[in-house]
């Protein structure tokens, strides 16, 4: 965890400076000394600055005294979940060109694969179901739209 | 009275009391499904509720609240495993209850003691709320500011693992609600020529990715894991009776009564939770009981206890946030994010300017109460079966769902592209230790912050003492800085008296064996 805390601590600082950057063209106080759309910002900036600095702090007495718990990034399961997540934003990809339908039709099968559903059957009830489910209850009866493809746009 | 009968006529519509309906059915379903939090429940079905008029989805979502809290009861009680965090104390005594062939009985008096307690702090709400809001009428730009700091402030009370790392996230929260156009001066704010900024960052699909998507990256792990040892969750207990009897209602009353007030009381207090006022009120449930030495073993009085303490907090909750428009919990949070979607306000003048909305929230908590206990003891058989519903199927729906509803919310999917990368952040952030709760709370009360502190210094031209000569002002700004400073200085204190205690002792003689016996 130690080294991660300290990559919070210099993101926060980062977070700080860039806001700084940002909003150097925008006006901290008017010329009657009221504050303008910067202030609030900077404030902010400060804030993560401080906090990232006491984060640095935190973690150094921390690990001087042995008290820091271990954080998992890496194994095999996170990994998983990583894989489902790229499937998810690779399913916002495909819905954008291809709409909800197909979609959605060819991301819960992959997605229940990865997740060690091996039976065809299961896989195809829950995909059309879903598809089936969704697109009565959103179109039908809450008569909103689901996304359509570009294509058909 | 008008306001109370066109409320009635609202809720008591087909439309709304269908959707009331489904939402608390909704809630029970999540919170039978061990993995699945009230947040997460929330806010997946938070984009639905801009699809209907008015306040039916609000209505809904109040459904979801209520139904999600009694939900986790179910799971603690036939398999150990609690829902939510505000049933784990149901556990102690529920499931003992269950291996001794009680589960019915337990479901059903946790059943009784979750509408009892819902009901009660709904009637409390009803009574205090509209005298507490009289009271802060009069509040103006400077009170309001403090009135949004203190809410700020309560991030270092939700802020499970990391205090630092808590109020890192406000800032993110805060951070995020900066992008847009300025709230005074209508000037771009890192919008970087993005038409899509200048409308701000949408916090719905915010929400749904850090409550829901993460949440289900996070079963997509522990799937792994449960497929790698061979887990799995199944019920084998029977239920027989569900209806409690009146030999053990007429036992449970006071329990019931004691822990309805606990659970009101520790809701209206921003900050806390149910899983406090369900552990407070076991504790004093035990301490009362004329039957302690039951406790753990299947004592009727464990089970009900932190049920009505739990399901109290949801009518205790509202209080704070209808009337000062502050969010208790990342629960309350979320939902005022849909009130503001609506148009609500929250806060004093909700009760002058919008009556009808009010009692609308009324009876429509009172209702989805009823509807709680009654989906409740009618559907106990079918929610058992739906909590064994493996994570392969229930992963992908929610998925789904998350995708669909960020997308439903401005019919854009670029809501789609942002709920999935905060999704993905949020998973991250909790591996290391940081809470989603203060990220909410900072997106949702940065610009009332703000405005407020931008007003409160155009009214005194730019002085900073505004704030120091208004006595409501000064103290809620009072309470604020106690509310931030005590999580750290508490530990600290405490631990400086044991310390001072324990030195005390050694230096102190040894007391004999004599004065040990009497």
């Amino acid at each position: 965890m130690r080294k991660y805390n300290f990559v919070v601590a210099a993101l926060s600082i980062l977070m700080g400076c860039a806001i700084f950057w940002f909003s150097r063209n925008l006006t901290p106080f008017d010329e009657m000394g009221i504050p303008g759309e910067a202030f609030w910002p900077q404030a902010i900036a400060w804030l993560f600055i401080f906090l990232g600095g006491l984060q640095a702090i935190q973690s150094l007495i921390a690990s001087s005294s042995g008290g820091e718990a271990s954080v998992d990034l890496h194994s095999p399961g996170v990994r998983v979940a990583y894989i489902g997540a790229l499937l998810a934003f690779a399913y916002a990809v495909l819905m954008t060109y291809f709409g909800f339908s197909v979609a959605t039709l060819v991301f819960i099968p992959l997605l229940m694969l990865l997740m060690g559903e091996r039976k065809p059957l299961m896989i195809a009830v829950t995909a059309l179901a879903v598809v089936a489910v969704v697109w009565f209850f959103f179109v039908q009866v809450f008569n909103t739209t689901l996304p359509p493809s570009i294509f058909f746009e | 009275m008008t306001e109370v009968l066109e409320a009635a006529g609202i809720v008591f519509s087909y439309q709304t009391l269908f959707l009331i309906t489904v939402g608390t059915l909704a809630g029970i379903i999540i919170g039978a499904l061990p993995g699945l939090t009230v947040n997460m429940g929330i806010a997946l079905l938070m984009p639905l509720t801009f699809t209907f008029e008015g306040m039916a989805g609000v209505l809904m979502l109040l459904g979801v609240y209520c139904g999600a809290i009694y939900g986790g009861s179910i799971t603690a009680i036939l398999i150990n495993t609690p829902g939510t965090p505000a049933s784990a104390a149901t556990c102690l005594d529920g499931y003992p209850m269950a291996l001794k062939g009680q589960a019915g009985r337990a479901l059903g008096l946790s059943t009784a003691s979750s509408m009892f307690g819902g009901l009660f702090s709904t009637v409390a709400l009803i009574i205090v709320a509209p005298q507490l809001a009289k009271v802060a009428t009069g509040l103006s730009a400077p009170e309001y500011f403090a009135l949004a700091v203190f809410g700020i402030s309560i991030i270092t009370s939700v802020s499970s693992h990391s205090l630092i790392k808590g109020l890192i996230g406000g800032c993110i929260g805060l951070g995020i609600a900066t992008v847009g156009l300025d709230p005074m001066t209508a000037g771009m704010r890192f919008t970087f020529d993005s038409l899509y900024l200048m409308g701000g960052i949408s916090f719905v699909p915010v929400l749904v990715g850090l409550f829901a998507f993460s949440q289900a990256l996070f079963s997509i792990e522990e799937n792994w894991g449960e497929n790698l040892h061979g887990v799995s969750r199944s019920v084998s207990v029977k239920i027989t009776r569900l209806l409690p009897t009146w030999i053990d209602l007429r036992r449970v009353l006071p329990t019931y009564l004691r822990s309805s007030v606990i659970g009101t009381i520790i809701g209206a207090i921003p900050g806390t939770g149910g899983d406090i006022a369900s552990y407070v009120s076991y504790t004093e449930a035990k301490r009362w009981s004329k039957h302690p030495e039951e406790f753990g073993h299947g004592s009727i009085e464990g089970v009900s206890a932190p049920e009505a303490g739990a399901n109290a907090v949801a009518g205790g909750a509202m209080v704070p946030l209808m009337t000062l428009g502050i969010p208790g919990d990342g629960a309350t949070a979320i939902m005022m994010g849909a009130f503001m979607v609506q148009g609500l306000s929250l806060g004093p003048l909700l009760f002058t300017e919008h009556p009808v909305e009010v009692n609308t929230i009324f009876i429509g908590l009172f209702v989805a109460n009823v509807l709680m206990g009654i989906l409740g003891f009618a559907g106990i058989r079918a929610f058992t079966r739906i909590m064994v519903v493996p994570r392969k199927v229930l992963v992908p729906i929610i998925l789904v769902l998350c995708a669909i509803g960020s997308y439903s919310v401005n019919h854009t999917m670029t809501d789609v592209f942002v709920m999935s990368i905060a999704g993905f952040l949020g998973y991250i952030m909790i591996k290391l230790g940081f809470s989603m709760s203060p990220i909410v709370i900072g997106i949702i009360l940065g610009p009332m912050a703000e405005t407020n502190l931008r007003r409160a210094l155009t009214m005194s031209d730019g002085d900073f003492s505004i704030f120091l000569t208004r006595p409501i002002c000064l103290t809620f700004l009072i309470i604020a800085a106690v509310t931030l400073f005590l999580p750290i200085v508490g530990p600290k204190f405490s631990a400086w008296r044991r310390a001072k205690a324990a030195s005390a002792g050694q230096g102190a003689p040894e007391p004999s064996s004599d004065s040990r016996s009497a």
